[in-house]
């Protein structure tokens, strides 16, 4: 009889114990703020290091796959439609399940700053690598509904979108459930892994790169600058080139 | 890691309090605790209490509270341009609810305005304190990370909203206005992501009753042990009786920053169990650690005694 009752006892607890599993807390939901209110902290600027403040937004979010191809780091569209295919947002209406809030459109100052809330740490678990794709044109509408604009091709070029920047840092790994985590624009660069897809490091601040041609342009001018600067250091210490 | 330093039994009556020793019975023990969180992710819980500012009896009636003797504003912060909260709480301290809080909304030099209506009316015994804030727990020497590091408050509805430090003080995800103001009520806890190890010194009075504390269904409930000197044992609660039986849980997580899960425990209506429904004894039974919380999954409202650390 004891043994009966244990028998029934045993397989009513491992049906209680079935149903309850896999609910230690009745939320399942993260936070992930950007902070980047101020050069302390760092921004996001354009490639001429001249704060945004006109218009552009920021998409938070993870990519689908660890090996994202770094060789389509400039802004066209061909490489927008290539990132945006492996990008998925916190915010719901890209399937994160969270709210955006509006302050990840930069600020006059080019600041940023604020939360998603009510992620989901189910498409977002623990030590997920989160990654920031800023945008100098367009605006995130914040809400659940809203979010993440739709680019076309005609929406890349002069006056539109000419200039973005991908990265990440060691430290923007997703937090357990009921948790938040900052991503700090200041932690990225330095990484043993390059996380910094599209974008100089400036120190603090990270500028973005700029569209192909201008791009030329600015390797060329980087290029120039190197050499004038080797020449200069050349004279200064009396060697050189025979 | 702790370091406790009790300072041995002072007795901190302030002259409303002593008028009134004969009602509370006891002395406040006071210290403060250091508490080292390792890098990574916990859920914390300030393990003090700020001392009274009124001690004695009162009238209560609905949500008024009547027959005290209190000067200065115990009502919620006025701040125009952030969110404000209660800075003050009500304690009952005698009869069937004794333990049980209510912030108080607005306040006049004889009596009380509570934001909730306490289950009990009549002639009680209560402690008026004000409440711990984030700005008490989290300091700049702290070695909180400015911008990256964040402290998750809770809310009763399942959501939380997060707080960093900026400046010197504790903000909103804005880093720019001060929260410091937050409330911390007794014998609940925050969750902290931290980058580095962060080293938390709180200071005050030992609880030395028991405290209920409320808990929601579908709320994220933090809840401390609230003891700063020896951790918890489930089995010296009793939660054995408060959880519904099989159906309502408790989760422990490590220490270690990692939120390793150390236990899942039940009620089986008489005895804290484990996720098996094995009753744990006082050898077996898993503890809240000084410096942890347990995260109670409730399936409806109701209250958890915590043991108080001093008896």
């Amino acid at each position: 009889m004891k043994k009966s009752n244990n028998k029934i006892h045993h397989i009513f607890s491992l049906t209680v114990a079935l149903l309850l599993a896999e609910i230690p807390g009745a939320v399942a939901a993260i936070s992930v703020t950007v902070a980047s209110p101020n050069s302390s902290s760092g921004l996001i600027v354009k490639s001429d290091q001249v704060t945004i403040n006109t218009s552009g937004f920021v998409r938070v979010g993870k990519l689908t796959t660890a090996t994202p191809d770094a060789t389509k780091n400039l802004p066209t569209f061909a490489n927008y439609q290539y990132w945006d295919s492996i990008f998925v947002d916190v915010n719901s209406a890209s399937g994160g399940g969270g709210i955006t809030p509006s302050t990840w459109n930069f600020n006059s100052s080019g600041a940023l700053s604020g939360s998603a809330t009510g992620v989901s740490a189910s498409t977002f678990p623990t030590s997920t690598q989160l990654w920031i794709w800023a945008f100098n044109f367009g605006s995130l509408t914040s809400g659940s509904t809203g979010g993440i604009p739709v680019f076309s091709s005609s929406d890349f070029g002069a006056g539109k979108i000419t200039e973005w920047a991908i990265m990440s840092a060691d430290e923007w790994i997703a937090p357990a459930d009921n948790l938040a985590k900052s991503l700090v624009i200041n932690q990225v660069g330095g990484d043993t892994v390059n996380r910094l897809i599209a974008g100089t490091d400036l120190g603090n601040n990270i500028a973005m790169i700029p569209e192909p041609s201008s791009y030329a342009l600015l390797l060329s001018a980087l290029g120039f600058m190197v050499l004038s600067r080797v020449g200069r250091l050349s004279k200064k210490i009396g060697g050189g080139r025979a | 890691m702790k370091k406790t330093n009790l300072i041995a039994v002072l007795a901190l009556y302030a002259a409303p309090a002593f008028l009134h020793a004969q009602t509370t019975g006891y002395s406040d023990v006071v210290g403060y605790a250091k508490e080292s969180l390792p890098a990574g992710q916990h859920f914390f819980s300030p393990s003090f209490l700020k001392a009274p500012v009124y001690t004695g009896t009162a009238t209560l009636t609905g949500n008024s509270v009547s027959g005290l003797s209190l000067s200065g504003n115990l009502g919620q912060t006025t701040f125009s341009d952030r969110p404000n909260f209660p800075t003050h709480y009500l304690e009952i301290t005698s009869g069937t609810y004794a333990g049980t809080y209510y912030d108080i909304s607005s306040n006049t030099s004889s009596g009380v305005t509570l934001a909730s209506t306490p289950q009990t009316s009549g002639a009680v015994t209560v402690v008026i304190r004000p409440h711990v804030t984030l700005g008490d727990v989290i300091k700049a020497d702290s070695g909180i990370g400015e911008y990256s590091d964040s402290i998750a408050v809770y809310d009763k509805t399942g959501g939380f909203a997060a707080y960093y430090f900026a400046g010197g003080v504790v903000t909103a995800d804005d880093f720019a206005t001060e929260m410091s103001h937050v409330p911390v009520p007794p014998g609940n806890g925050v969750g902290i992501n931290c980058g580095a190890n962060l080293n938390i010194t709180t200071v005050g009075t030992v609880r030395n009753k028991d405290l209920k504390v409320p808990v929601y269904p579908g709320a994220v409930n933090v809840v401390g042990a609230f003891n700063p000197s020896s951790a918890v044992k489930l089995t010296s609660t009793n939660l054995a009786n408060e959880l519904d039986a099989y159906s309502e849980s408790v989760v422990l997580y490590n220490s270690s920053g990692n939120l390793g899960l150390v236990a899942i425990a039940y009620s089986d209506g008489a005895n804290v169990t484990d996720d098996n429904f094995n009753a744990y004894n006082s050898t077996s039974s898993p503890s809240v650690s000084t410096k942890g919380s347990m995260l109670i999954n409730a399936g409806s409202a109701k209250y958890i005694t915590l043991p108080g650390a001093a008896q």
